[in-house]
């Protein structure tokens, strides 16, 4: 073997014709040398960082590792270099040179504990062995101090920014053990609903909150632990140690009661709460970019059982994210190629059954897995900001429709709670209205409870400013949530729409038939029409007409139709009409 | 020059410290001896009322000052549930002399302090109050 060969050692720095009679006395078959190759072998499998001397301080061996800590160039320096020579070359100080030189000349074990150039501190054991010669094992007390973050610092908060995030963790990634290596931790922490912070106060009351949540996030962590700022109000820390999910989420707790208590930018009381992810290596991930998104798949999951919580990655929430993420895809497909179709189901008065407008009733005919109903992908469609285009189309294409059906037949748009906070609904109602001419009373927006609950009064601005123009405005799956009468009592709505669970017995026909007689008397009272939804047989229909429902939709009138069908579903109605009218009474 | 204008924090907070009532005292005595001197250097003044579970407190002084002293507060483990009542500039000083009185401790939960959200003003009067009451001389 030729001195400097051996995969990841520097390797030696003596000749070994002249070490030879130093172990020529050793046992005979098996010269010395191989065995000792065995060794560094071994040690350097193992990553372990040790310096083997010979009997007059000579440096052996030098494994990698161990130049790494002692920050010498891991390739052969030449023969016969003096452990003296070795240490003037690193980076210790001269205090730890000495102690070094000092635990090498003992007589048997001892320790020192050393101090590096670069501020890390380095433990240092020595181990005696056969021939005088002596093993010097090195180990970090600490990962050495991050490098500079230099180009990698976020102006904002000087902590480390996501491409220093990732150039830390795939340098602890590639540490072994015995450099400090082994588990760790990623957390990913987001700030819940800062854009309101950012919205109401302004970008610079958002950026000295978001300042002092760095600094507290500073000052909450062990050294050893990198924080850092990925983007936006998301933050990450690497955390070296204490790496078990029990040890983590305790930490995450912690985060979140520090970092969630008030902040006094320009003296203005701020609160916040945060959601945290965790991910763990190895387990979660060998590279920086998994690790990463594993804590982010866990920061969405926290998120999404409710803010202010904390979620360690599990494999399941991979499955959900790419089922998600598979859908968020198709669905980005979807609207560009329009394979979005409005369908639409008749609303009829009582009690003569007229017809007087219809639903819109959004599809989405998939080309492998057929029409796939709104409830699996609005949600998703929220989610990934894609609801304001979509609905924005759906407001574009049912006016469009409407313009088609003899006046003054009504058409009905669900919009989601999101589109008043993403979107611009006003705009987009407007541009609806213009470019196809509908008159706006023809136009009823549907909404529902929950879309009044996330911010009111934004919400109810926007109904008024809807109101305004003509625009009517329904109150969909009524009974269902909160039902506040207050809620109800927020806006003058024109119609209540009464969910077909209470129409259909599914929840009791006593109990169903109860609920629609005080939401129809609800109704009456503040002066607005209530309509049941999921009307299929006659004895619904008597049922819900005679609990003073004014209008009814459901199977029994039609199903959803598409655009093609619905000349025939209106004549159909208009004939229906003439018989009631020459039926002699 | 005039002074730079003030500003005035009333917050309540919950404790967590656990033990008797002589551990929460001498814990109370901790955290004035180190606030104390601190305040006085940076021109902070304002009261602490301490019972059983929570914690109300008033600062004063320069707004940096108050926003430095604040976010010092908020890194310390012993309380949690940081509920700020009021965050405002201030005419002039309530606690001038105070670099912190010790409003002392309320026996039980006090009413004002154990209320979902509490009101400002009342506690301030209450902490300007037992401040008047527990300290007779200005403490500097």
């Amino acid at each position: 073997m030729t001195p400097g060969t051996a995969l990841s050692l520097a390797r030696p720095v003596r000749d070994r014709a002249a070490r030879v009679p130093a172990f020529a006395n050793g046992a005979a078959g098996e010269a010395p040398g191989d065995s000792e190759d065995e060794a560094a072998g071994l040690l350097a499998a193992l990553g372990g960082a040790a310096v083997l001397l010979g009997a007059d301080l000579g440096v052996d061996l030098l494994t990698e590792a161990a130049a790494r800590l002692l920050g010498v160039a891991a390739h052969p320096t030449g023969a016969g270099e003096k452990l003296k020579d070795l240490l003037d070359r690193s980076h210790l100080g001269p205090a730890a040179r000495q102690a070094l030189g000092s635990l090498a000349r003992l007589d048997g074990k001892g320790s020192a504990c050393l101090r590096s150039g670069a501020g890390a501190k380095i433990l240092a054991r020595r181990v005696a062995l056969p021939h005088r010669r002596t093993a010097l094992l090195l180990t970090p007390d600490r990962p050495p101090p991050e490098a500079p973050l230099g180009q990698h610092a976020d102006p904002l908060t000087g902590l480390a920014d996501r491409a220093g995030f990732i150039a830390a963790v795939t340098a602890r990634l590639g540490q072994t053990p015995a450099e400090g290596g082994g588990a760790f931790g990623v957390l990913v922490l987001d700030l819940d609903r800062f854009h309101v912070v950012n919205d109401t106060l302004g970008p610079a009351i958002g950026d000295q909150v978001l300042i002092a949540v760095a600094a507290r996030l500073r000052a909450a962590l062990r050294a050893g632990d990198l924080p850092a700022r990925l983007n936006g109000d998301e933050f990450a820390v690497l955390i070296h140690a204490g790496t078990g999910v029990a040890e983590l989420e305790a930490l995450a707790r912690r985060l979140m009661d520090t970092l969630g208590r008030p902040y006094l930018p320009d003296g203005q009381p701020v609160s916040l709460s945060l959601s945290v992810g965790i991910a763990r290596a190895p387990e979660d991930g060998t590279a920086a970019d998994t690790l990463l998104r594993r804590a982010a798949i866990a920061l969405h999951a926290a998120k999404a059982a409710g803010r202010a919580r904390l979620a360690a990655f599990t494999p399941e929430m991979q499955a959900r994210s790419e089922t998600r993420r598979q859908m968020e895809t198709d669905l980005r497909r979807a609207f560009a190629l329009r394979q979005f179709e409005l369908h639409y189901q008749p609303q009829v008065e009582l009690p003569d059954n007229r017809l007087f407008g219809f639903e819109a009733l959004l599809r989405w005919r998939h080309p492998a897995r057929g029409f796939i109903p709104p409830d699996q992908f609005v949600p998703v469609a929220e989610e990934v900001g894609l609801i304001a285009p979509i609905g924005a189309w759906v407001l574009a294409a049912a006016c469009a429709e409407a313009t088609r059906w003899p006046a003054p037949l009504t058409v009905a748009v669900n919009v989601s709670g999101l589109q008043f906070e993403q979107g611009d609904l006003l705009g987009a109602v407007a541009s609806a209205l213009d470019r196809t001419g509908l008159a706006p009373e023809r136009l009823e927006i549907e909404i529902t409870e929950s879309a009044l609950l996330v911010n009111p009064e934004a919400t109810l601005g926007i109904l008024h400013q809807l109101r305004e123009r003509g625009v009517r405005i329904a109150m969909d799956d009524f009974g269902t949530g909160y039902s506040s009468l207050t809620r109800l009592q927020s806006f003058p709505f024109d119609r209540i729409k009464i969910d077909r669970s209470f129409v259909s017995g599914r929840r009791g026909l006593a109990e169903g038939r109860a609920i629609v007689r005080a939401i129809a008397g609800l109704g009456a009272s503040l002066g607005m029409r209530t309509i049941a939804e999921g009307v299929e047989t006659e004895e619904q229909l008597a049922s819900v007409r005679a609990e003073g429902c004014t209008e009814v939709q459901g199977y029994l009138f039609g199903r959803p139709a598409a655009v093609c069908d619905l000349p025939a579903v209106i004549a159909g109605f208009g004939r229906r009409a003439a018989q009631v009218t020459e039926i002699p009474v | 020059m005039t002074p730079p204008p003030l500003h005035r924090v009333i917050y309540v907070s919950r404790s967590r410290i656990g033990g008797t009532e002589a551990r929460l005292r001498a814990e109370i005595d901790a955290i004035l001896a180190v606030a104390r001197p601190r305040n006085a250097a940076e021109n902070i003044t304002g009261a602490l009322l301490f019972t059983r579970t929570g914690f109300a407190q008033a600062l004063e002084g320069p707004l940096a000052a108050v926003q430095a002293t604040f976010e010092r507060i908020q890194r310390d483990p012993r309380h949690g549930d940081v509920l700020v009542l009021a965050s405002e500039p201030a005419g002039q000083r309530l606690f001038a002399g105070w670099a912190m009185a010790d409003a002392g401790l309320v026996a039980g939960t006090h009413p004002l302090l154990s209320a979902a959200s509490p009101a400002a003003a009342p506690v301030l009067t209450l902490l300007r109050d037992l401040a008047r009451e527990a300290e007779h001389l200005p403490v500097v």
